[in-house]
């Protein structure tokens, strides 16, 4: 009898009443990642045939990297959180069965929204919001410069990639990968060493020195609006709620604004929460070019400095020489 | 001037520019009042051993709010609680007497609704994500999941934590469905731990997912034992997965809050901020940071319904006890960075009636 195909990919609508025969091939009916009603080009991992064909013979991990470039190309395409490790996961799909590397790739760390939400806010608060901000530029920078490799997969971090996920011992240093994780220690998950943030372990305080500095034309350019000369009288303010207009307001008691503490631990008295503030940049972004010409001195010396002078900021972009 | 809302310009994320609906409430759903002015982290509804229907909503400006929502979808506001730092996480006891809150301020407080006082009850070297009340009949703790690392476990009446577990990093969300909880941490670590006599850790497993974890939710099966849970990911994925299949095929992933860009090529991704199951038809809801929420029928693995999109992304959402109920909270949850955080947009929570929407799919 005729094997139904469908059935083995999964997707056979006659079921029980097909004419045709349904058993599993030797494999095993490998279709675990089913979409829902979706199209099957829409499956997770890689198509039916190449998945067959990898567990059949020794794994051709080179063939299934444009997994890496997909996922890739996704999400920086796809706008998609950006402070986030990844798993190729290729090694699924290897007959290794132990593999010493962790599954995510080196130098990428996770760090959450609410993280860097909370980041920012204790900055306000202590008046360094522009520490805050140049922080999260470097970092942004590292996390695009890697994900751009992840797109354009050269030699050598193809290479890379395959023997990380072979379980072999290979150091991302001499990959464009490796340009910003050659200063720190290979990825370990508990020293977080490319964070800068205050939440982390305290040693890692320096920004990153050897950073790469060649701004390669990014797909999706990080763009920092610093905060603007009105953060002293910010449009950023937590309300109270006795502020509120609606026709029902709160009728709660207060609780009393000390609770008793079971437990001695040294909390630290955190500012009224009226007061705490995160400055909102008030230039939209503009998107034109201005040439030199339009520019004040005091803008173009402030574009050429390492870093903007508070209250000389500029509020034009700068001029794509200068970027 | 404010900084972009979304219209126009490009965000460091991408140039997916989405037109904001008109619209705040596009569901036609009931607005719960006095909503918090700052993002809203978290929402409860109270248990089933309470008749009535109370609301519990914990905000970034440091507040835990409470509504009492009658059989007309009417919020009446009853109390409000102030913790010393944005509050991540709220949970009720079993007995809905009492309300949990942790934060950014390190502690865990327990709130007493009767009497309105409240007492620290927690406290970790960084910001508690997580916090859950666990009933076994042995003993009854409160659970907190920090940025420290560690998972503790709390008698009220101590002042140490009865049992600290070291995790391997940063707690990101947890849930509990006794005698099973299930801790997923930075990196893509999944735990599962059994929680009877004392808790322990149970179980690792892989994540079928390749990017940072975002929420976890546990599912029952027919008998009302836990028997798996749904992981969603900032990468608009979400996981089924058991915790001890009887078919490898059992677990699966599928992709949920995608659209279409203005580049057609590539979908836009939003991240899932939150996942839960409904409590009667055990099918599951999902919310998105692109605005909208989605109900799903895993056993059929269908798709019930998208809702209409949001002025903000949905932050979190929750059941009531009886699942008539579906509340959701629209805020900014900061998957653009500071730029796009606008003070001055309202944020709400809306009610949604929702139990003949969730009925699950019959299975073809």
């Amino acid at each position: 009898m005729v094997v139904c195909k469908f059935f083995l990919e999964g997707r056979c609508r006659f079921g029980v009443n097909c004419k045709n025969e349904h058993t599993q091939s030797r494999i095993g009916n490998t279709y675990q990642q089913q979409s829902f009603n979706q199209p099957v080009r829409q499956q997770y991992f890689p198509q039916q045939q190449k998945l067959r064909e990898s567990q059949q013979q020794e794994t051709n991990l080179e063939s299934l990297l444009y997994v890496v470039k997909d996922d890739a190309t996704n999400s920086m395409q796809g706008g998609q959180w950006l402070f986030s490790c990844y798993a190729p996961l290729l090694r699924k799909f290897s007959k290794i069965s132990y593999n010493k590397n962790e599954e995510n790739l080196p130098n990428l760390i996770d760090y959450s929204p609410e993280e860097l939400k909370w980041e920012a806010m204790q900055s306000s608060m202590n008046g360094k919001f522009h520490d805050y901000t140049d922080k999260l530029q470097k970092l942004s920078q590292n996390y695009q410069t890697i994900q751009r490799a992840l797109q354009n997969l050269d030699q050598a971090t193809s290479n890379y990639i395959v023997r990380y996920e072979r379980g072999e011992t290979v150091s991302p240093a001499g990959t464009s990968l490796g340009n910003i994780a050659s200063c720190f220690p290979a990825a370990n998950t508990t020293s977080n060493s490319l964070s800068q943030f205050s939440f982390t372990l305290p040693h890692t305080q320096n920004p990153i020195q050897a950073l790469n500095q060649q701004q390669q034309a990014a797909v999706a350019p990080f763009k920092f609006q610093l905060p603007s000369q009105q953060s002293a009288g910010a449009s950023f303010s937590f309300h109270l709620p006795s502020q509120q207009t609606a026709a029902a307001s709160f009728s709660f008691k207060l609780s009393p604004q000390q609770p008793q503490s079971l437990i001695n631990t040294a909390v630290t008295n955190e500012p009224n929460a009226t007061t705490r503030q995160i400055p909102v940049s008030a230039v939209p972004h503009i998107t034109e070019n201005i040439s030199h010409h339009q520019l004040s001195q005091i803008d173009l010396e402030q574009f050429k400095a390492d870093k903007f002078s508070f209250g000389k900021i500029p509020r034009v972009p700068p001029p794509i020489e200068l970027r | 001037m404010f900084g972009s809302t979304g219209f126009g310009g490009s965000s460091f994320m991408g140039s997916n520019v989405v037109t904001a609906p008109t619209n705040h409430n596009p569901m036609k759903d009931f607005e719960v009042v006095s909503p918090p002015d700052e993002s809203i982290s978290c929402l409860e509804f109270s248990p089933a051993s309470i008749p009535q229907n109370f609301l519990i909503a914990g905000s970034w400006d440091n507040h835990v709010r409470c509504w009492e929502i009658d059989q007309t979808g009417k919020s009446i506001p009853k109390s409000q609680e102030t913790m010393q730092g944005p509050v991540l996480d709220v949970a009720w006891s079993d007995d809905g007497s009492k309300v949990f809150m942790a934060g950014c301020d390190k502690m865990a407080k327990c709130w007493d609704l009767n009497s309105n006082q409240s007492i620290q009850v927690a406290a970790h070297d960084a910001p508690i994500k997580t916090c859950h009340w666990i009933k076994s009949h042995n003993y009854s703790c409160l659970m907190t999941g920090s940025w420290d690392k560690t998972l503790k476990f709390w008698d009220l009446r101590q002042q140490s934590p009865i049992l600290t577990i070291n995790l391997p990093e940063r707690c990101y969300c947890a849930d509990v469905e006794y005698p099973v909880a299930v801790v997923s941490t930075a990196s893509r670590h999944l735990i599962v731990y059994q929680l009877e006599n004392t808790p322990s850790e149970a179980k690792r497993i892989e994540s079928p997912l390749k990017y940072q974890h975002r929420c976890v939710s546990i599912f029952k099966d027919k008998k009302g034992m836990p028997t798996g849970f749904a992981l969603g990911s900032i990468e608009g994925r979400v996981a089924i997965q058991y915790i001890t299949p009887s078919n490898p095929k059992d677990n699966f992933t599928f992709k949920c809050h995608r659209s279409n860009g203005t580049n057609q090529q590539y979908q836009d991704i939003y991240a899932v901020n939150d996942i839960k199951f409904h409590p009667v038809h055990g099918t599951l809801a999902t919310a998105g940071s692109d605005g909208r929420f989605s109900f799903w029928d895993k056993d059929s693995r269908t798709k019930l319904k998208t809702s209409e999109q949001m002025e903000q992304s949905i932050t979190a959402c929750c059941f009531n006890r009886d699942g008539q109920i579906f509340a959701y909270a629209v805020s900014y949850d900061w998957s653009k960075g500071h730029e796009f955080n606008n003070p001055q947009k309202k944020n709400y929570i809306f009610l949604h009636s929702c139990y003949e929407e969730m009925k699950p799919r019959q299975k073809s």
